[in-house]
């Protein structure tokens, strides 16, 4: 599958937040690094369908972003998301698998499995509102799993992760990573440093780096600290 | 014998272990799913309170009507108001609650979910008004028009002024607008149904609605459907 993203651009009154990016994605983990008001969620929020873009175009194998068959092929952790207040981790997820039109017995297997993967089957039946903030985004990942997606979109997901469970949900990536695009923004550049087999850089709304990144090219870390400076 | 054999079987010959099981699941087509199906998802979603409170509403029209207990009618009018409020609070749900950016990345995108909860609960409404108008105007001898314009006529105002409320900024900061103007159009329900009110009005308001209350209606309702398509338009926008 290929992940095509053309002349995106979105533009907020006078402030251009993305600006004429291109890029093509395929199986594997993308990172895509930038501080905090690059227009990283802007553009992952334009990937997942729910923001217009102003102008560019967003297709996966040809499938238009604003169409539903591909919201189908699409999994998405937002960077802030809530939840209802009666909400238990199990519902949550069923609810979403429910909303991606997962037939109902199927949903609740692969509910308790992703559960199970995201180490929280022990308080599967506990309201969200008392988690923790790493188990409340280990609950946003599962339901972002939960239709086996194509297209995997995470925003910021290691925020509020402790550095053990750091270390779980990137071996985690990783794996899903093999039959799935995975586009996995941070500031972090060690979140996807050893994951990631395409690196996207962004500043100011724009792409500054595309590509693989090798140690030959020297340490990551300080080529970004430079760049972000 | 034959369990015992299938069990030596079993045992001798496991299972492999699936090949590229992960691969052949992800290039599954997703199913169909009908508006029914659909429909019927989200009423499992749809807060018990909400339903306890429309089957309570009814409940307490039918038993009235039975019992003829005086100011039944009064009394249902000037609750209809607060059935609309939580009909307008249940369906803005996902904005008050952070979902919204969830739910509009699955398949059928939050209008899709919007609409649903709305046509559920204008049916569970429906169904209200169906049983109780009649039952009221039969019980205590008044005509079934008359009387099922006095129910609609608070509960679609409220409506219309909460689904305008809840979009404005104001609205979705405070979160319970629509509450405070159930309360209000309540209030005024309860003041209109007075006969001491009457004197300050041009026009009885029963004679106003014996020969306007079917038009008011219809204006109302139109109104409704107009707020509703625009809150269905405009919940994608604060994404």
């Amino acid at each position: 599958m290929k992940l095509a993203v053309d002349r995106i651009t979105k533009q907020y009154k006078n402030k251009i937040a993305v600006d004429r990016i291109s890029f093509s994605l395929s199986e594997g983990v993308t990172g895509l690094l930038g501080a905090n008001g690059a227009g990283k969620t802007t553009l992952l929020r334009m990937m997942a369908g729910i923001l217009e873009p102003t102008g560019g175009e967003i297709t996966a194998d040809d499938i238009p972003v604003q169409t539903e068959n591909y919201r189908a092929l699409l999994g998405y952790l937002p960077q802030d998301f809530g939840y209802y207040p009666e909400f238990t981790a199990r519902d949550f997820v069923r609810y979403v698998a429910a909303l991606k039109g997962i037939e109902k017995k199927k949903a609740w297997k692969k509910t308790d499995e992703l559960l199970e993967l995201v180490g929280l089957s022990e308080v599967a039946n506990k309201k969200i509102r008392t988690f923790s903030g790493g188990m409340k985004q280990r609950v946003g990942i599962a339901q972002a799993l939960v239709n086996d997606p194509k297209i995997l979109i995470l925003d910021e997901p290691t925020a509020g992760l402790d550095p053990k469970e750091r270390v779980r949900f990137r071996n985690l990536i990783a794996e899903v990573g093999k039959n799935t695009i995975v586009l996995f923004s941070t500031h972090i550049v060690s979140d996807v440093e050893h994951i990631a087999s395409h690196l996207l850089m962004m500043r100011d709304g724009q792409i500054i780096y595309d590509g693989k990144w090798d140690e030959s090219q020297g340490d990551l870390e300080k080529f970004y600290m430079e760049e972000f400076e | 014998m034959k369990k015992q054999l299938e069990k030596l079987l079993a045992e001798a010959y496991a299972a492999p272990e699936p090949k590229k099981k992960q691969a052949f699941l992800m290039n599954l087509k997703p199913r169909e799913v009908s508006l029914p199906e659909m429909l019927w998802q989200q009423a499992a979603y749809v807060r018990w309170p909400v339903w306890l409170f429309a089957i309570c509403m009814m409940a307490f029209a039918i038993g009235g009507s039975i019992l003829h207990l005086e100011d039944t009618e009064r009394i249902v009018t000037v609750l209809m108001p607060f059935t609309a409020a939580i009909s307008v609070l249940e369906t803005n749900r996902s904005t008050r609650f952070g979902m919204s950016e969830i739910e509009m990345a699955t398949r059928f995108s939050l209008r899709s979910v919007l609409f649903a909860r709305m046509t559920i609960l204008g049916i569970l409404y429906a169904v209200m008004l169906c049983v109780s108008a009649p039952m009221l105007a039969y019980a205590f001898g008044g005509k079934l028009l008359l009387t099922a314009t006095r129910i609609l006529i608070p509960y679609l105002s409220t409506m219309i002024l909460s689904l305008i409320a809840e979009r404005s900024a104001l609205g979705r900061k405070t979160g319970y607008s629509s509450a405070a103007i159930a309360a209000l159009i309540s209030l005024v329900t309860f003041w209109i149904s007075q006969e001491q009110s009457q004197k300050f009005m041009v026009l009885r308001y029963t004679t106003l609605l014996e020969n306007w209350g079917i038009l008011i209606v219809l204006v109302l309702l139109l109104l409704t459907i107009l707020e509703q398509q625009k809150t269905i338009r405009q919940v994608e926008a604060f994404a």
